[in-house]
């Protein structure tokens, strides 16, 4: 049995772009990867199958009307909504509501002039309801100004990217060199090919991010990695190379977020009307640690 | 030297694994992370039925048991702890749901399959692009529990370690059950790259080798 074969098991179980070879059960494999290329050779190899076989494995239809039979379903489900208590939160509507209720509430009033326990009670009151309106009217304008998170799907993702193209990447736009970057949108390790000029944009959904150009000398069309400071929940995959499902125009595209705290990568292919390259040639194969 | 993984799944920190009573017709929003189900339905339907696809092998079948995985995250919505883990916890619903219905079903001997484990593709086939059809009938020669490990690694890019931690199996049994299945992969979509022909010498041996002695048995029956 050769070498190969003993670490078979080992080889198997390393994820790409994971931090396995750190794990106990992995450490004949780490070990062998710095003493030898063969075995580096084979690893770099069934990475590639396994983006192969995950890329594969998502290359499903999904039936029609399915997502409404779901929610029907659910929604038949659903319980009747709680009768309101204490423990009920208000939604900022009927908060307002409320407030604003109070507000014109007001106990029977005292002739001016009179200091008696009524009168204080009752502009007390009025004062609590006023501010009350008006924190419920401040809370209204943050929701206003900072939307509450939602989650992006990546079909939903694939079908903004063009207007991410469009609003980045334009041919107009205006670009800086390569140097320095910015730290707050570091480039993913993965990417190999190097930084040839960068911008900054806002996505649609007004998310602070910097696009990459990486397109390599003599490449047809362009490469870009977008790089998004996100606000939204980004339902894609937590390690670079699995295509994105959706695309359209030509385009072909990557997209990973290695954890909730980390910036969102898109990795996009614009093939310029040349078949292009799948966005996988542009990582790096060896895990990187 | 990168930093070891904790010992436990992250994904069991943040959630419970669906047990327990359920209580019918839940709320449909989680009071402690705010999560709307019918938010958690649109962001991750597709995923999820995709899921269920690989696993049952059969459209139908894998409607109904996304149907079913919703309608247990419904009744188990209160214990989704954190809103970003809730791919992660749809997930292992479905898993969850996917097991039961194994349960109500005779095993299957995974010899009776005949999983050529000592026939590994000695390297892993290069292949482009994977016919989803291929690995489909790929797919469905492995037993269940081979089939399972290997899309928990694929699908939810679960470590070995976090797989034995959900099925609360050994470690070693995961490994071996990972290897394999991936190698059973390896050769039958190595097998398939042209023509139906292997590529590689070894692969093509190995076929030859394993014919040989199919007729061997079959004569010696």
């Amino acid at each position: 049995m050769n070498r190969l074969d003993e670490l078979r098991e080992q080889i198997d179980a390393c994820r790409a772009g994971s931090d396995d070879l750190s794990l106990p059960e992995l450490a004949g494999l780490a070990q062998s990867l710095e003493e030898g290329d063969s075995v580096a050779a084979e690893l770099d190899r069934a990475h590639r199958f396994d983006r192969s076989v995950i890329s594969a494995l998502h290359d499903v239809p999904v039936p029609e009307g399915l997502l409404q039979r779901l929610l029907e379903k659910a929604a038949a489900n659903q319980s009747p909504a709680p009768a309101a208590d204490s423990t009920h939160m208000p939604s900022v509507s009927s908060a307002v509501d409320l407030a604003l209720e109070s507000a014109s509430e007001s106990p029977a009033a005292e002739p001016i002039g009179l200091a008696s326990p009524e009168t204080r009670r009752s502009w007390l009151w009025k004062i609590g309801s006023l501010s009350a309106a008006a924190a419920a009217a401040g809370i209204v304008a943050v929701i206003v100004t900072f939307p509450p998170r939602r989650t992006i799907t990546q079909d939903q993702l694939a079908a903004e990217l063009p207007q991410w193209l469009s609003d980045a990447a334009s041919p107009g736009a205006v670009w800086k060199p390569a140097s320095p970057p910015p730290p707050d949108f570091p480039k993913d390790r993965a990417v190999w090919p190097p930084v040839v000029r960068w911008r900054s944009f806002r996505t649609p959904a007004g998310e602070s991010a910097v696009v990459y150009d990486v397109t390599p000398p003599g490449t047809l069309g362009r490469v870009l990695l977008f790089v998004v400071s996100p606000r939204n929940k980004y339902a894609v995959h937590g390690t670079p190379g699995i295509a994105l499902t959706g695309m359209t125009g030509g385009l072909r595209a990557s997209a990973w977020q290695r954890a909730s705290n980390q910036p969102l990568y898109v990795l996009v292919v614009d093939p310029d009307g040349d078949r292009g390259n799948d966005p996988k040639f542009y990582l790096q194969q060896r895990p990187v640690g | 030297m990168a930093q070891r993984l904790p010992p436990h799944s992250p994904a069991a920190d943040n959630m419970q694994s669906p047990s327990g009573p359920a209580r019918p017709g839940e709320q449909a929003t989680c009071e402690a992370t705010g999560v709307d189900l019918s938010a958690l339905i649109v962001a991750h339907h597709a995923a999820l039925y995709r899921y269920a696809y690989r696993l049952c092998g059969c459209a139908t079948e894998a409607e109904d048991l996304t149907q079913q995985a919703f309608l247990m995250a419904q009744r188990k919505l209160h214990q989704l702890r954190e809103a970003d883990r809730a791919g992660a916890w749809l997930f292992a619903v479905l898993r969850s749901c996917f097991l039961k219905s194994l349960r109500r079903q005779r095993p299957a001997s995974a010899a009776a399959l005949n999983l050529e484990v000592d026939q590994f593709a000695a390297h892993a086939p290069e292949v482009e692009e994977i016919d989803r059809d291929r690995l489909a009938a790929a797919l469905a020669d492995l037993p269940e529990e081979f089939r399972l490990v290997v899309l928990m690694f694929y699908f939810e890019d679960l470590s070995y370690q976090q797989i034995a931690e959900q099925l609360e199996i050994p470690i070693g049994t995961v490994m071996s059950r990972l290897s394999r299945a991936k190698g059973h992969l390896r050769r039958r979509l190595g097998e398939f790259e042209e023509s139906g022909e292997s590529i590689s010498p070894v692969l093509r041996n190995n076929k030859v080798r394993a014919e040989e002695r199919k007729n061997s048995a079959r004569l010696r029956a």
